[in-house]
């Protein structure tokens, strides 16, 4: 539980049917004793976790495979709770395993290299596992060394390590040509390296927290269960502090996953029905990649037709990307971990860092805990504003890019370096413009007080940073599917000009 | 001199509570930053503070953000321990 979250409300007893009484009633329902009690039974276990997983099974967020993944890890948890931690190790290597990648391009990429390499089996799926196993230990390698520094400066400096490798790898394979031996050898390092750097980061951090943890549980968040994308919720130190450790507070923790999940539905089956089915179908508002195509071929709209599209959109992404994150915290949760929110009121927010940090509070403290820590613990301590300002200037710019670079750095290889990286000049705009925003906020940006009046407390601060970021939306793409010209076009013809 | 830091790590994190709208209570382990309560440029303020004020080297390999996650921890950091 925290401040941020709902705050649980003492359950009043039911008195016919009263929607918001019953919505109380949900809501309070993790810190009702009965309730409590109840999905602590064999019975109630069973229920919970059945009714968990037909919530997940409505969110097209989630794949059926990845689904079915997290059904095995979360009924094998229930059924052998004191062997928790390696159920979800076990099951995470798993699911590493044979899904390792983070697009499904790089599948493809997977599959003809492997095909032209020709050795041992003919099956991709085989050679993913067999490649899998051969990363896996080379992360034990890497967690032995950091526990006892045989290599200091690899254990000194882990992340930055595994960078500098990263990059020279991909630099093989940018100047080997393809079917060599070197560059089949240096193809599958980056692409089991691009898909794990962030989560193999977190590892490593965590190798020397005490209680250490032991390295079957640490292997087993190389891919998590819980890993949908290649942001990671965190790491194992992080989520061995909200770790439940008894039957009530398992079962506390499991219910606020539930009632997540759930949220997570709602949110996005409502913004299906709001915007899909009437604000696009009905009322034939044009949907938003479009109109920047349409406008930057020469048609003309009226400005407030651009603006209510911007608009509509950045809602709908908001209630798209907020329905994703709360149905994977959810499983984290239901795993026994009782972390808070990925995404907390970020519509509430009243400064444009404050929105930063509620709208992807697991991205925004993955560029931190990377980038802005490191950068503000070592420089200029004399000049604190601009200590303040090139730290997030490292994290909200640098790092921004970075972890899309890396994301992508099987590519490079295929599609050479020009090709790869001129679909970043979008979102190029975008990190610089995000990354001007937060400084501003930071360091000058007043933070609105109850007595300045509701328009200057409630109406006009939201305004400016719902405003910027909904504006910004319109370069938060490294695609290249609609290239920047045209959102280029798009963005100055919200001020008339075409 | 030890009610000194005490105080002085127990009003920064306060001031900083209030800051954000939250009640200034906060029991001496729990969780602060990582929970969400305060958010990362709390986080700045209070190690700007921690190094001017305690002369805590945050250039140490050894220093990691995640020690000043709660009041016993900070207390930890800066050389004292938790009020019993």
């Amino acid at each position: 539980m925290t401040s941020l979250d709902l705050p649980a409300r003492d359950p009043r007893p039911l008195a016919g049917f009263n929607p918001l009484r019953l919505r109380e009633l949900w809501l309070g329902m993790d810190s009702n004793g009965r309730v409590l009690q109840w999905v602590q039974s064999r019975t109630g276990i069973a229920v919970l976790h059945a009714a968990f997983l037909l919530f997940m099974a409505l969110l097209p967020v989630v794949r059926t495979k990845h689904l079915a993944i997290i059904a095995v890890a979360l009924v094998l948890s229930a059924l052998l709770p004191g062997r928790r931690a390696l159920v979800l190790a076990g099951v995470g290597g798993l699911y590493f395993l044979l899904r390792p990648f983070k697009s499904e391009v790089h599948y493809q990429y997977f599959g003809e290299i492997w095909r032209e390499a020709g050795v041992l089996t003919g099956s991709a799926q085989a050679g993913m596992v067999l490649c899998g196993a051969g990363f896996v230990a080379v992360v034990l390698l890497l967690i032995e060394n950091q526990r006892r520094r045989h290599l200091t400066v690899l254990a000194e400096r882990p992340v930055v390590s595994l960078l500098v490798a990263g990059v020279a790898l991909t630099a093989v394979t940018l100047m080997v040509p393809r079917g060599d031996a070197l560059f089949t050898l240096a193809w599958l390092a980056v692409a089991y390296v691009s898909a794990t750097f962030f989560f193999i980061g977190y590892i490593l951090m965590g190798v020397r927290q005490k209680p250490a943890l032991a390295n079957t549980t640490l292997l087993g968040y190389v891919r998590p269960v819980w890993a949908e994308s290649i942001v990671p919720i965190k790491g194992p130190g992080y989520l061995s502090k909200f770790e439940a450790h008894d039957a009530e507070a398992i079962a506390m923790t499991r219910l606020k996953g539930l009632k997540l999940v759930v949220w997570a539905v709602i949110l996005f089956w409502g913004g299906d029905l709001v915007f899909g089915e009437i604000v696009h179908a009905r009322l034939g508002l044009p949907t938003f990649e479009p109109l920047i195509v349409s406008v930057a071929a020469g048609e003309v709209h009226s400005v407030a037709l651009n603006w209510l599209v911007v608009a509509v959109h950045f809602l709908e992404k908001v209630l798209k990307v907020g329905a994703s994150v709360h149905a994977f915290v959810a499983v984290v949760r239901m795993a026994g971990f009782a972390i808070p929110r990925g995404m907390v009121r970020p519509l509430a927010s009243r400064t444009i860092s404050e929105y930063w940090g509620r709208y992807l509070f697991y991205f925004k403290e993955l560029l931190s805990d990377f980038f802005f820590f490191p950068t503000f613990q070592r420089c200029f301590k004399k000049h604190p504003r601009l200590r303040i300002a090139f730290a997030t200037f490292m994290a909200a710019f640098v790092g921004n890019i970075l972890f899309d670079v890396i994301s992508k750095a099987p590519d490079f290889g295929f599609e050479g370096w020009a090709a790869t990286i001129e679909n970043f000049q979008s979102y190029t705009v975008y990190a610089g413009a995000l990354t001007l925003g937060i400084i501003w906020s930071q360091l000058y940006q007043a933070q609105p007080r109850p007595e300045d009046g509701v328009f200057r407390y409630h109406v006009a601060p939201r305004v400016v940073v719902l405003g910027f970021f909904a504006v910004l939306q319109i370069f938060d793409d490294s695609s290249g599917v609609v290239p920047f010209s045209d959102r280029f076009t798009f963005f100055v013809s919200l001020f008339g000009v075409n | 001199m030890h009610l000194d830091k005490t105080h002085a790590v127990r009003a920064a994190l306060s001031d900083l509570l209030i800051e954000r709208g939250q009640s200034p209570d906060f029991g001496d382990t729990e969780s602060l930053f990582d929970s969400g309560r305060l958010d990362s440029l709390a986080a700045v303020k209070l190690l700007m503070m921690l190094e001017s004020e305690f002369s805590i080297d945050l250039g140490d390999p050894d220093f990691e953000v995640a020690r000043i996650d709660s009041f016993a921890a900070i207390l930890d950091l800066v050389g004292e321990s938790a009020p019993a």
